[in-house]
């Protein structure tokens, strides 16, 4: 097990590490706390990995995951569209969280947490909850957090299992028939975030039933507010210093002040329950074709949308992935500059307006011409492009991005975007996480890969 | 060629043949050989020419053999052999060049040349061009396609504006996507034209004079692409090649001609194909062809890598892929090699694997449970509880779960869910523990702690409630009332009791049994059981044609569906299977518990009070969309579905999908065969129309969307109507004159079968048996006509005037009185207009007419709203009538909340629509309410309000706006809570 420190976020700046992350008062350095690393699911780890990797072990599950949604329509003919994405799909996989030597998950399957040996694969113990728990668990200060479909959001002691606390943040106890399994008339399916010692959850998906978001103290459980929102939040919840960010199924993400749960409104970018929250910049997806919506933060401005599934982003390098390929490039310039061409577009639409058709003048001349300027500047910030035949999943630990391909899991350079290593896993990994020197991959087949260092 | 070859080859051949006719002949062959790629056509004029293989392509470069117009690959190729080509995905680029104009491109005239074959119909669509359309700005050329024909586009100096005029020469016929199409734009310079496959399929004379070219675009290959819009091409290349000349009309056959036979024949079926899942690694691909063939199939994930063959040469083949990834969309084409050793291809289409929706029974397990001396008082019980239980899908509920044994037996013997409660968390512990070692548990067993007489689940979902804890030990479950509550209407059970030995005695089952309200007995033999029964709901609605009933109302006369509303399931069948909402779908069927949903040639059976997937069935060919212009081919009885497709109606078993007989209609119409059109069930009879083969609308893609909307649209109508015995197919009776029948006009009530039909000129010249409601308003040609139903036997006929209804006519019937209702535009207004009659002779009772307050064009239906009838009322938009007097309701105003195109459904109390998401109000008071603000109706009827549940399959596919969740989902009215 690696050395449990806890470190703070204002010291990791003092360090100058390179979070991108919003602050998480109490990390233990190389865990990977919940989906994608941390609350602003940025999926980056300071973590190394020593290539090659070897296979360590699988841990199969005794059914594959029971996604909630089936696949999306081959086409929209009116605004031809073919192939579209599907928007939510955040249980395709059993997504996993590691702490120490233990990696938790929840299982749509058989309704369970489950805590397995990271050094083995073997369970060491398992929790049943009354529903599918669609979402990965988030581990803090030796408790496992997690979100069922029975309505409930559960406090497991992380190394026996024991139930410390329950609660239920809607107080519905009616259930439904949902996605073919007796649930709750509120499940929770946004999962559990815990920043700074609060637990933040989501229950419900149908406003007219109730959905609420909470906050409890992580570890009594007491409840500190609890708001009713119209909304139908689905994904992995996210929070960044003053806000929480809540995916809803198809639409854009909701915005909502942390401190209280009051809701501010619809982030403008790309539909979808893919999201990534950093200190500036809020990025969803997939929207209907593979597109990601930048958008300001913590406001809600939509800044640009682009082709892409998800993004990392580590200090000033964002990693675009999209079906095809993996891109670097220098995204505190083209933020920039996206904002100059912002300004600059919304004048020069100003102008033709009050132009109407009549031949452009001087001034928009010279905008249009600097407008083309910062479009051509954008281009530039490409640091690399490369071909990614792994679509699935993103993540970064230290100097790899590693991605989940179908039958596979890659390990390519940040430097040049070369693919250093593969991995075989069946069926389409879309979970990954990296831990104590350890690669862990997730499929759609409910397998848990375990790859680590010949 | 250059001219210098050609001339010398004419000389030769001339000299020769003057000679001795061998000698030509031999020179002839040596010239061909020597020039043989030369002498194939007249190259004269070339400019550029890229041919699309892998050995010609050197570093994503794909070189131009006759100029400097090298083309480079941006993204992902991938090569084709066989015939050679360039598969393209519709996020590569092909790129020549980006700025100005190529020095050699064409000035005067010219051809654009193009082998190509398209997967994905967009409304641009490029192959090759410079071009720039951005509003008036309109220069340069392109060949490339619009929807599902191809098009040539120029822009010359004789129609300049100033900014200049492309003319978009469109080919005069559809091509098939994925099909290879050879594909010819020319320009001489006075007129223009466009080729498919050697023949000329379009000429335009507008323009003329030199091609005027933009400053600026891009020179690109398989994209349409300008300053403004970039629509990249999914499909393949073989050739293109560009001239500085407009080839002949000759020289385009002979070029087509030259290389025909090196793509494969486009392969046409008689049925199918049809594609059923196997399991979840394997399908079953059926389909029938006209002759006898070898089968082959051509399939893949990224590329058609793999290959199975049927065995023979025959007409019906079926082939089984097996070890397919589950969960993926594969890519297959069909082939056959024919007589002549013909090859004939399909184009390329799709399957998904997945896993089962519906249930399956489990594996051979072993059971979590050693045999000891219970094991058979549980397997003799389970064998006495499934004995008296109609189907093995569902939900089971034990109430009292012991240490799950009972489950077990259920579980493992059935295809059920089985959801085990107990008051005990020790017990549920064991449970789960139990049935996890087995594997089961959640995906058929799951267990929980519940107080048993205060249980969470909704009403009405159970179809079996049993209990272990009374087998074993005697404790009945403490509240009767909660298995009343629970047990699923039309057939839903609940046994209660002991086999041969236990500890319970009748008297205390008596004693348990008092307060049910619903049928329950004591049933001895084999044990002592209380068996409740639950029949249908009383009050309960059915939905079992296209508007509810052969009358048209549109209303279930369900008197249980009002007021608030609980949800009660929701999930699949999502927007996968299902057809593009813009297409509007025939409505959704209900009958006895049994929600019948139409998907993609396929149709899905659902359980209405739990959403159980209980059986889905392929029936090829049997797609109808447009069904507010037409008829619906679906009708539903106690037993069976009837499913209209071409010359028949295919019936289905109700309960479990089963394949019955195929009804075959007669053919009345002498010398043109008819495919079967109108369907409905009434007495012993199952009723039908004849219409033109083609005459429904069956595509799915941008241009047959948009032909469902607006001011253009066309109206089905039918040659012949027929009745036949519903169970025999024997011909009851047949009517056919020289006339067509307006599908929506077909209407049954009061033993009489009503209908218009048009004998005028214009209507009945109409070869495609489809036609614009203006067609119908020739003066004196319509007739109302009534038919005895059971005999065919006329009892009316009379002038009926459609002046008023150039847009739709539809017909509806209730109580005594017959409602022809339709729109026109009157001083820039939608106006729809009523006529009532009565049903003996068709007299006229009352007229009515209002302003619906829509503008003309209305994108959203508005031409279309089917009257409502509900009791004495008649619900339009956006007033409502008395059915019997025509008087308009005060204080009844129709707001539709929210844009929405569907029909509006209704209850015996409530109306439903959609509002962008569901909606409905109660009449005639009531306030208009979201049922939900989360998921979307389909865009023509799809809110169901029967047995006693408002039901909502998914129809929304294809909707790419932003609302969370695409589901299907449904709800019953609400408990005091």
């Amino acid at each position: 097990m690696r050395p449990a420190i806890v470190l703070h976020l204002a010291l990791a700046s003092i360090l100058g590490a390179s979070f991108s992350a919003i602050p998480i008062a109490t990390l233990i350095a190389g865990d990977w706390p919940t989906y994608n690393h941390d609350a602003s699911r940025s999926g980056v780890t300071d973590e190394t990995l020593t290539l090659p990797l070897k296979e360590a072990w699988i841990h199969t599950p005794p059914n594959p995951p029971q996604p909630a949604w089936p696949r999306p329509a081959k086409a929209d003919f009116w605004h031809n569209l073919s192939r579209l994405e599907a928007r939510v799909i955040y249980d395709r996989a059993f997504h996993v969280a590691v702490a120490g030597e233990s990696l938790f998950y929840g299982s749509s399957a058989d309704d369970r947490v489950i805590c397995v040996d990271v050094r083995t694969g073997a369970e060491r113990w398992s929790f049943f909850t009354d529903g599918p728990v669609r979402l990965a668990p988030f581990v803090s200060e030796g408790r496992v957090y997690a979100g069922s479909d029975d309505g409930a959001i559960y406090c497991l002691d992380a190394a026996a299992g024991a139930l410390l606390w329950k609660r239920n943040p809607s107080a519905i106890e009616r259930c439904v028939i949902g996605n073919g399994r007796m649930i709750s008339a509120a499940p929770v399916r946004t999962g559990v975030i815990v920043v700074d010692r609060i637990a933040y959850c989501c229950a419900g998906i149908f406003p007219r039933e109730g959905v609420f978001l909470a906050a409890y103290d992580a570890r009594t459980g007491e409840k500190l507010w609890r708001t009713k929102h119209d909304l139908s939040p689905q994904g992995y919840m996210l929070a960044s210093a003053s806000r929480l960010y809540l995916p809803t199924g198809r639409t854009a993400p909701m915005v909502f002040n942390r401190a209280d749960g009051v809701a501010l409104g619809a982030i403008k970018g790309s539909v979808g329950a893919y999201a990534l929250v950093t200190e500036d910049l809020v990025v969803t997806g997939p929207g209907n074709r593979g597109e990601l919506g930048l958008s300001a933060a913590p406001g809600r401005d939509h800044l640009a949308t682009f082709p892409g599934l998800r993004m990392i982003i580590d200090g000033s390098i964002a990693y675009l992935h999209s079906k095809t390929a993996l891109s670097a490039f220098d995204r505190t310039r083209y933020v920039a500059l996206l904002g100059e061409r912002r300004v600059l577009s919304a004048r020069a639409a100003e102008i033709e307006k009050q132009l109407k058709g009549k031949k452009p003048k001087g001034e928009l001349d010279d905008l249009r011409s600097a407008i083309a300027e910062r479009t051509a500047a954008m281009e530039g910030c490409t640091l690399w492009q490369a071909p990614c035949a792994h679509p699935y999943a993103l993540i970064l630990a230290g100097d790899l991005l590693i991605a989940g391909g179908e039958e596979s899991v890659a390990a390519i350079s940040i430097a040049d975007g070369k693919q250093l290593w593969t991995g075989a896993a069946p069926g389409r990994v879309y979970g990954l996480a990296v831990s104590g020197g350890r690669l862990f991959a997730s499929s759609d087949t409910g397998s848990i890969h375990c790859f680590a260092t010949e | 060629m250059d001219s210098r070859h050609s001339r010398f080859v004419h000389l030769a051949c001339c000299t020769f043949r003057a000679a001795r006719p061998w000698m030509a002949v031999l020179i002839l062959v040596l010239l061909c050989v020597a020039h043989g790629p030369l002498l194939q056509a007249d190259d004269r004029g070339l400019v550029s020419r890229w041919v699309f293989s892998e050995a010609k392509c050197d570093d994503n470069l794909i070189s131009d053999s006759a100029g400097e117009n090298h083309a480079r690959i941006v993204g992902s190729a991938r090569f084709a052999r066989e015939p050679a080509a360039l598969c393209l995905d519709g996020a590569t680029s092909l790129t020549v060049s980006h700025g100005k104009p190529p020095a050699g491109l064409p000035r005067r005239s010219i051809t654009v040349e193009a082998w190509v074959a398209i997967d994905e119909i967009v409304e641009w669509g490029g192959i090759i061009g410079f071009i720039q359309d951005n509003g008036g700005f309109e220069k340069g050329w392109l060949l490339g396609s619009r929807n599902n024909t191809f098009t040539f586009a120029l822009s010359t100096e004789g129609a300049d504006d100033g900014d200049g005029v492309l003319t978009y020469l469109n080919g005069s016929t559809p091509f098939e996507p994925g099909s290879w199409c050879h594909v010819v734009g020319t320009y001489d310079g006075a007129e223009q034209k466009i080729y498919v496959d050697g023949a000329l399929r379009g000429a335009s004379t507008v323009q003329s004079g030199a091609i005027v070219y933009p400053a600026e675009s891009f020179f690109d290959l398989a994209a349409y692409h300008d300053s403004n819009e970039q629509h990249r091409f999914r499909g393949k290349l073989h050739a293109v090649s560009v001239y500085a000349r407009a080839l002949t009309r000759s020289e385009v056959k002979a070029r087509y001609k030259a290389k025909a036979k090196v793509f494969p024949i486009q392969l046409r079926f008689t049925r199918g194909p049809t594609v059923n899942a196997a399991g979840p690694d394997s399908v079953t691909i059926a389909w029938e062809t006209e002759g006898r063939g070898t089968g082959l199939v051509l399939f893949g994930l990224a590329a058609l890598d793999e290959r199975i063959e049927s065995t023979g040469s025959k007409t019906a083949h079926e082939i089984r892929l097996q070890g397919l990834k589950p969960e993926r969309e594969y890519s297959y084409r069909i082939e056959s090699i024919g007589s002549g050793r013909i090859r004939r291809s399909s184009r390329v289409m799709t399957f998904d694997t997945g896993r089962a929706p519906g249930a399956e029974k489990l594996p051979p397990v072993r059971s979590p449970f050693a045999a000891d001396e219970l094991t058979p008082l549980y397997e003799a019980a389970a064998k006495r509880i499934l004995a008296e239980t109609d189907s093995d899908q569902g939900f089971c509920l034990v109430l009292g779960c012991a240490d799950g044994r009972l489950s077990w037996e259920i579980a493992s013997r059935t295809r059920m869910s089985v959801i085990a409660v107990d008051t005990d968390p020790r017990k549920v512990a064991d449970v789960r523990r139990a049935f996890h070692g087995a594997g089961v548990y959640g995906v058929r067993v799951t267990a929980r702690v519940c107080d048993l007489s205060r249980l969470p689940f909704p009403d009405y979902f159970a179809n079996l409630i049993v209990s272990d804890t009374a087998l074993l030990t005697g404790a009945l479950p403490p509240a009767p009332s909660e298995v009343e509550r629970l047990l699923r209407p039309h057939g839903g059970k609940a046994l209660v009791g002991r086999t041969a030995a236990g500890p319970l005695d009748r008297a205390r089952l008596d004693r348990w049994l008092e307060g049910i309200a619903l049928p329950a007995e004591i049933v001895e033999g084999d044990g002592l059981f209380a068996v409740i029964r639950r029949g249908p709901l009383e009050g309960e609605g059915e939905w079992t044609h296209t508007y509810a009933d052969p009358a048209n109302t549109a209303c279930s006369n369900d008197a249980l569906v009002r007021g608030a509303l609980d949800l009660q399931w929701f999930g699949r069948p999502g927007p996968r299977l299902m057809i593009d909402r813009h297409h509007r779908n025939v409505p959704p069927l209900y009958k006895k518990g049994r929600l019948f949903v139409p998907a993609d040639d396929r149709i899905i059976c659902v359980d209405a009070y739990n959403g159980t997937w209980l059986w889905d069935g392929v029936v090829a060919g049997s797609r109808r969309l447009g069904v507010f212009l037409d008829s619906s081919n679906l009708v539903v009885d106690d037993e069976r579905l009837f499913v209209a497709h071409h010359d028949r109606c295919s019936t289905l078993d109700a309960a479990t999908g089963a394949p019955g007989v195929d009804l075959v209609m007669p053919q009345l119409t002498r010398g043109s065969e008819s495919h079967w059109s109108y369907v409905a069930r009434t007495g012993a009879l199952l009723v039908g129309s004849g219409r033109i083969p083609g005459a429904s609308y069956t595509e799915t893609s941008r241009a047959a969307d948009s032909a469902l909307w607006y001011d253009n649209m066309s109206i089905v109508t039918s040659r012949s109507l027929f009745a036949l015995d519903s169970a025999s197919g024997r011909v009851e009776w047949t009517y056919a004159r020289k006339s067509v029948i307006i599908n929506t006009t077909i209407t049954i009530g009061d033993g009489r079968i009503f209908f218009i039909e048009s004998h005028g000129a214009a209507t009945r010249a109409n070869t495609r048996g489809r036609m614009p409601g203006r067609v119908f308003l020739e003066e004196d040609a319509n007739y109302l006509v009534a038919l005895d139903v059971t005999t065919g036997r006329m009892r009316f006929r009379k002038k009926v005037d459609l002046s008023d209804m150039p847009l739709i006519a539809y017909l509806n019937y209730s109580d005594g009185v017959l409602l022809l209702s339709g729109g026109k535009y009157v001083e820039k207004k939608l106006w729809y207009f009523f006529q009532a009659m009565e049903t003996g002779l068709g007299k006229p009772l009352w007229r009515q007419s209002h302003n619906s307050g829509y503008d003309p064009g209305g994108g959203h239906g508005e031409q279309n709203r089917h009257p409502t009838i509900v009791g004495d009322v008649i619900y339009t938009y956006p007033h409502a009538y008395r059915l019997k007097t025509g008087e308009r309701l005060e204080n009844y105003r129709f707001d539709r909340s929210g844009h929405g195109c569907g029909g509006v459904s209704a209850s015996a109390h409530a109306l439903f629509w959609r509002g962008g998401n569901p909606v409905m109000r109660d009449v005639p008071e009531g306030a208009v309410r979201k049922i939900n603000h989360v998921s979307r109706p389909g865009c023509w009827i799809n809110i169901i309000p029967a047995g006693g549940m408002v039901l909502i399959p998914e129809a929304s596919s294809g909707c790419t706006c932003s609302f969370p969740l695409q589901t299907s989902i449904a709800y019953r009215p609400a408990r005091l809570r």
